[in-house]
């Protein structure tokens, strides 16, 4: 064996890797009597040392972006069949419990949504964090996978009032799709009077036609002049309804987690024997998780800032708990000073929501059968032309998406549609409506006049309003012939991509929708870059924002022909719950207004004089001549975070 | 470099995000410093990684288990390091005097070092990272390149040797 030879093999074994008994020896062999395969070794073994002795390097935490993409990437359709999602889930072979007793159905509770998830349990390292995008790709993944879902829950309520402290209601919950909810409260409160009246509601949603009832609120203590008592129960049904489904984020929730933002991933740890991701959230980001307190009936008041933990089970993401805490915050106690509340520890639960049971077996049709309702006359598209003298944009690329109702509304209200397709995935909806004779001003449907115009596509114009208020993220579209309304629970990204695929060219509003105004007021909505430049505000301002603001949209003001102002309203592009919506408006050559409520206070920061106003949540200040106005529920210190970025840029 | 548990894996392969997330966290700081070797550019490194995760991402249906998962995502680092330096037009690995972290202990060994790596060549010195560095074995390294076994083998020779003959000079000339 030559030096060459006794080396390589050297050279591999010391990687650990195999050689050969007789190579091996043979190498041991040339070596002993070789001093130049002696060095070879020794300097190998030096390298060695010298790369592996080193100290620790900086690497960056990409988990967040990386789960970020991942998470869009999932719910690309053309990425994720049908088939492949669906397999998460599997029909459990019991149908779900109807009257158990809470601790019994609580220890099967367990079981039964376990059988959700193939695989069944397993255990996951508790304190590993979790990233929020992971949260909402797999919350946003599982929703068309979901067709049909029963579950019950106990509601426990504190404090409602001294003389009823606690409460326990049984709530039902029923999907089944396409788009058929229906929510049920039922009362187990034993009340100290008959002057209470329990809060049984009942709520149901079948397409695009909702039914509500349930006695309207009125807490038994308050005095008669003040609540007229009411045993009656108050039912409304509404033909039509654009906005989303009501009950469905206690399914699943797909709007709650809309947005990386404004929450926050604690843990995971075991909840009901299940593996379960604590999240963390304020009352009003969760706020569509709780949608019984919105139906009807008397609840306690909660404040926007208070804490909830929810528990989401780590393989279905259904909802296993909600519990609301009291916010720890000095305006908690504000705002318990201003409702005549007592001061509540924020380590008490004042609404605990539990899931006793789920199922995916399906629900009864008869279950959303809608009292009063006439059933729905059945349209094909091919007919629409004859019956309403057009047809209808649909969308080309609706991807798992499929048409599941054709609703012609007959009552006309000044913003009906005139027709409305309903596309359904399973807890995913879409909604098309249109309209051909709408006069403006402003955008058709639910969408406001400050909502953000963004380019579709090859050119199309749309003006988009993130998810908020009950309602999807949701895009008008103006064209010469026709006005559109696409309302839906998908992403922003898809609801653009799906917008575009409509065989309709959107223009801006026409001038005269832009402009509104009263005698010596004249109001215009203007773009962006313009407003920013009318303002004096650099073109880089939006850079400024708290993380994931945009300037949504801007409008000009004109009081006479002496004030001029500038209004620019910022935004979290998916859903208004990921950030309160903000106004920012500047007047040029102008002071501080007189002041206009009682309580206000001085403030000074970053050289600029200003005030703050609470119960307007409005922060205004003069700088570089300038007079600033921020105004939104965020807070005075976020607000302030704001307008110090704000001061000093206004040339 | 240690694989993950399978049952991981195979989660991620169905599609749960938590899972996958999981894998991130295990293996995002070799795959960092992978790509950091690569490209020598830290933001280009962290740009590599992520889109190496999202391509691993979408290609784990694929990913059939027959290689260790360690190996097959950095054989997607590479070829996103690849791509991303062919987007710059840079047709090698570039090369500078960090090829090993300024805070190594002994900084005259650090020294000795970069200059005896410097004059390694390219396929060379990418084997000699995987193993050495990395502690990647043979059948890994090979995976990660896509060459045979004793490619990998006889260029960590000669990469060993390369570096034995610069130290050697080194040291003639303190």
């Amino acid at each position: 064996m030559n030096c060459e030879q006794a080396q390589l093999v050297l050279s591999t074994r010391m990687d650990g890797e195999r050689v050969g008994a007789r190579q091996a020896e043979a190498a041991a062999a040339h070596a002993e009597g070789c001093v130049r395969c002696q060095v070879f070794a020794q300097r190998s073994a030096r390298i060695r040392s010298s790369v592996r002795i080193r100290a620790a390097e900086s690497v960056p935490d990409l988990v967040e972006p990386i789960m970020v993409a991942v998470a869009r990437e999932r719910i690309r359709p053309s990425l994720a069949p049908a088939t492949d999602r669906r397999i998460a889930y599997r029909r459990p072979r019991h149908r779900r419990p109807m009257t158990l007793a809470p601790a019994v159905a609580a220890a099967i509770a367990g079981l039964i949504v376990g059988s959700l998830v193939v695989g069944g349990p397993w255990q996951m390292g508790a304190n590993r964090p979790i990233a929020a995008a992971t949260v909402v790709g797999s919350v946003r993944s599982a929703a068309p996978a979901l067709d049909a879902f029963q579950g019950t829950y106990t509601i426990h309520e504190f404090g409602l009032s001294s003389e009823v402290p606690e409460r326990l209601l049984e709530m039902d919950v029923a999907f089944l799709s396409p788009q058929r909810f229906r929510l049920e409260v039922d009362d187990r409160t034993r009340y100290p009077s008959s002057s209470w009246t329990p809060t049984d509601l009942l709520f149901i949603e079948d397409l695009t036609t909702t039914f509500t009832s349930g006695p309207s609120g009125c807490p038994g203590d308050l005095p008669e002049g003040v609540c007229p008592r009411t045993r009656a129960t108050t039912a409304r049904l509404s033909e039509y309804s654009a906005a989303a489904p009501v009950p469905a984020d206690l399914v699943l929730p797909v709007a709650t987690f809309g947005s990386t933002r404004g929450f926050q991933v604690l843990d995971r740890e075991r909840f009901d024997g299940r593996d379960a991701v604590r999240v963390r959230l304020s009352f009003e980001r969760a706020a569509p998780m709780f949608p019984f307190l919105r139906i009807g009936g008397t609840w306690r008041p909660f404040f926007d800032r208070d804490k909830v933990l929810l528990w989401l089970d780590a393989g279905s993401w259904l909802p296993l708990r909600m519990a609301v805490y009291p916010s720890r915050s000095g305006d908690r106690r504000e705002w318990e000073l201003r409702y005549g509340r007592a001061v509540e520890s924020p380590d008490a639960p004042i609404l605990d929501v539990r899931m006793e049971s789920a199922s995916e077996e399906p629900p009864d049709v008869s279950l959303f059968r809608i009292p009063g309702a006439s059933a729905p006359e059945p349209h094909q598209l091919d007919d629409l032309p004859a019956r309403i003298g057009y047809a209808p944009a649909t969308p080309g690329d609706a991807g798992d998406l499929e048409l599941v109702s054709i609703v012609l509304p007959t009552a006309s209200a000044p913003v009906t549609p005139s027709s409305l397709l309903v596309y359904a995935a399973g807890l995913d909806y879409l909604k098309v409506a249109e309209r051909r004779d709408w006069r403006g001003p402003g955008p058709f449907g639910p969408v406001d006049d400050i909502a953000q115009q963004i380019t579709l596509g090859e050119g199309g114009v749309a003006y988009y309003e993130p998810a908020g208020e009950g309602y999807g993220r949701r895009l008008a579209i103006h064209t010469p012939t026709a006005d559109l309304f696409v309302e839906t629970n998908l992403s922003r990204e898809r609801l653009l991509e799906i917008a575009a695929s409509l065989p309709v060219r959107g223009e801006a509003l026409p001038s005269s929708w832009r402009r509104l105004g009263s005698p010596g007021v004249k109001v215009e909505r203007i773009g962006v870059a313009e407003a920013l430049a009318t303002a004096g505000l650099p073109a880089s301002l939006p850079e400024r924002l708290p993380e994931g603001y945009v300037v949504a949209s801007a409008e000009l003001s004109k009081v006479g022909t002496a004030i001029e102002g500038v209004t620019l309203f910022l935004r979290q592009p998916d859903t208004d719950a990921a950030g309160e919506p903000l106004t920012l408006h500047i007047e040029r050559d102008t002071g501080l207004p007189p002041p206009s409520s009682s309580a206000q206070s001085r403030i000074r920061f970053a050289g600029a004089e200003g005030r703050w106003t609470p119960n307007r949540s409005q922060l205004e200040w003069v700088d570089g001549g300038a007079y600033h106005s921020l105004q939104g529920q965020l807070g005075f210190r976020a607000l302030l975070e704001i307008a110090s970025a704000v001061v000093g840029v206004t040339s | 470099m240690r694989d993950p548990d399978p049952r991981t894996v195979q989660r991620a392969r169905r599609g749960d995000l938590l899972a996958f997330e999981d894998l991130v966290r295990e293996f995002q700081a070799d795959a960092f410093r992978f790509a950091w070797h690569l490209t020598r550019d830290r933001q280009l490194a962290e740009d590599v990684t992520q889109e190496a995760f999202l391509r691993a991402f979408r290609f784990l249906k694929g990913f059939r288990g027959d290689r260790k998962f360690g190996s097959w995502l950095f054989s997607i680092v590479r070829n996103c390091a690849m791509d991303s330096l062919r987007r710059q037009r840079r047709s090698e690995m570039p090369w500078d005097d960090q090829f090993l972290p300024r805070s190594l202990a002994d900084p005259t060994a650090r020294a000795e070092l970069e200059a005896a790596l410097r004059s390694v060549s390219a396929e060379h010195r990418e084997a000699f990272l995987l193993v050495e560095v990395f502690g990647l074995s043979y059948q890994e390294t090979a995976d990660v390149l896509g060459v045979a076994v004793g490619t990998v083998k006889s260029r960590m020779f000669r990469a060993r040797q390369a570096l034995c003959l610069a130290i050697a000079d080194e040291e003639e000339a303190t």
